[in-house]
């Protein structure tokens, strides 16, 4: 019973993790999914109950580990709003596609509050639903064609100070865009919707 | 005159989840096996009865297979679970490929999770439109890319909890009591009705640009018709039967438009009375990947 009892029980601490965790999934999923690195370059290792995919490249997960601890602390502070992920053409940075997660807080929680409840599997469902449309999501949207780069940024309260290795930026916007909401998921602390933003090609 | 199929959803566990999809444009016969074929491989990792999606899937049991033939032990093997869940998906395709391109019209798929088809987990009702229609040809990317849109920007499945991963997957389709069954590898089930328990969902295509023909329609002086958008099938009426439908069926273009005519005007009738639903012989069954427990790839700091 106390095992149950504490896989039921959410702290701000567990929640941080939960959502920063999936944030390392989906963005690997997303890199994988749109070609942005090449196939060779991920490793298959299984989360959620699904096999996902993850970037072997030590470069990146350098880069990408360096983004997201940041992330994680504004998540814990819950002054993070949205974390976006900007695929741009090489040749001429247009915009192709903008994955788009906003992050809702429950600013009433603190470290020591106690804990929320809510059921650890039921969280896992949710994230799993998600991770699952991000990936079904290559069926509708265009083939990238050309070589792109991806960009990572993220909206805070106005009041937060960002370490040196962040600037400020504007949104990065997708002129005449279509735009699928996908589902979201909530650890009752942190809620996360997702959707993606895709240029409006003419169907061939 | 038939219609197509409108129903209403209703919301509970005895209820049937229905979605329309519109199709701006005409999908011709031919196309509609691959709309059935990428609807299963999507619905296999959806209703997650595969670790990953079906082309991912493909690639990883083909360079699994290289590695094992280069050890040179292809021949003494048996295939693992991944190759035959590879060779009943194929075989399953190749059936619904067959079936299209032989039988006219097929106006509905049954897809059946579940132990078996009386004792379904889920069940996944795909209706066709079967008028007359012109338009736009879609291609498949097109269509498909338009069909999945609608289908995850709706959050169709609505992250209902999923069958657990091994559930065999079976499927039917809705055709002519009179077909030939037997070269279409179909089993036919004379006393099988539509699931009314487990989950239902319900996909109604409908496509745009329908022209609805009247049942009399003028022949031209030349006594041949000419309506665009339908594809030109083979000029053979005295070749005789396909090796699927049988001689009074509609194959050829003048046949077709009076048989065709008849549907209109029977309707319901004619698919209560004439049309029963065939099992294809393939039963499909997921696998769940099993990973040793590494170490977790990523740590945050």
């Amino acid at each position: 019973m106390a095992t149950q009892s504490q896989s039921n029980a959410i702290t701000l601490r567990g929640s941080t993790d939960i959502v920063a965790d999936f944030f390392v999934y989906g963005i690997n999923s997303i890199l994988y999914q749109r070609g942005i690195y090449a196939p060779e370059t991920f490793t298959h290792t299984q989360k959620y109950g699904l096999t996902m995919l993850v970037t072997a490249n030590d470069e990146l997960k350098y880069y990408l580990n360096n983004i997201l601890s940041d992330v994680k602390e504004w998540l814990f502070k819950m002054t993070v709003q949205k974390l976006v992920i900007v695929i741009k053409s090489l040749d001429n940075g247009e915009v192709l596609e903008r994955w788009q997660f906003n992050v809702e807080c429950d600013k009433t929680v603190t470290e020591t509050s106690a804990p929320k409840m809510k059921n650890e599997s039921e969280i896992q469902q949710e994230i799993k639903g998600v991770i699952r449309q991000i990936t079904a999501s290559v069926t509708f949207l265009p083939l990238i064609e050309c070589r792109c780069s991806f960009d990572i940024l993220v909206y805070t309260d106005k009041d937060v100070s960002a370490p040196a290795t962040w600037s400020e930026t504007g949104p990065a916007l997708i002129e005449n865009s279509q735009e699928v909401r996908l589902r979201s998921f909530s650890t009752t602390i942190h809620k996360v919707d997702t959707m993606v933003a895709y240029k409006n090609v003419a169907d061939l | 005159m038939a219609g197509p199929s409108i129903f209403s959803s209703r919301h509970g566990s005895t209820g049937v989840q229905a979605l329309n999809i519109c199709l701006e444009g005409v999908v011709p016969t031919s196309e509609r096996s691959g709309m059935i074929n990428d609807l299963v491989k999507y619905l296999l990792y959806e209703r997650g009865q595969i670790p990953m999606t079906y082309d991912q899937l493909k690639d990883v049991i083909s360079v699994e297979t290289k590695k094992i033939c280069e050890n040179d032990k292809c021949k003494s093997r048996s295939l693992n679970c991944h190759e035959v869940f590879l060779q009943d998906i194929e075989a399953l395709f190749s059936t619904v490929n067959y079936v299209f391109a032989n039988v006219v019209p097929v106006r509905k798929i049954l897809v059946i999770f579940g132990p078996s088809i009386i004792c379904p987990k889920e069940s996944f009702m795909i209706n066709f439109p079967t008028e007359f229609y012109e338009g736009t040809i879609l291609s498949h990317k097109c269509c498909m890319r338009k069909v999945f849109r609608q289908l995850i920007a709706k959050n169709f499945l609505d992250n209902t909890k999923s069958p657990n991963s091994g559930t065999s997957l079976f499927l039917l389709f809705w055709a002519p009591r009179s077909c030939n069954y037997e070269a279409a590898r179909l089993l036919p089930k004379l006393s099988f009705n539509a699931p009314n328990r487990g989950l239902r969902f319900l996909i109604n295509f409908t496509f745009s640009h329908i022209v609805n023909r009247s049942p009399n329609i003028s022949l031209t002086t030349d006594d041949k018709i000419d309506i665009s958008g339908i594809e030109l099938l083979d000029d053979s009426l005295e070749d005789g039967p396909s090796d699927f439908n049988t001689a009074s069926s509609p194959l050829h273009k003048s046949t077709c438009v009076a048989d065709a005519t008849s549907c209109l005007e029977n309707g319901d009738q004619t698919e209560s009375d004439d049309y029963i639903w065939y099992q294809s012989s393939t039963v499909v069954k997921g696998f769940k990947e099993k990973f040793n427990d590494g170490n977790k790839i990523w740590k945050l700091s």
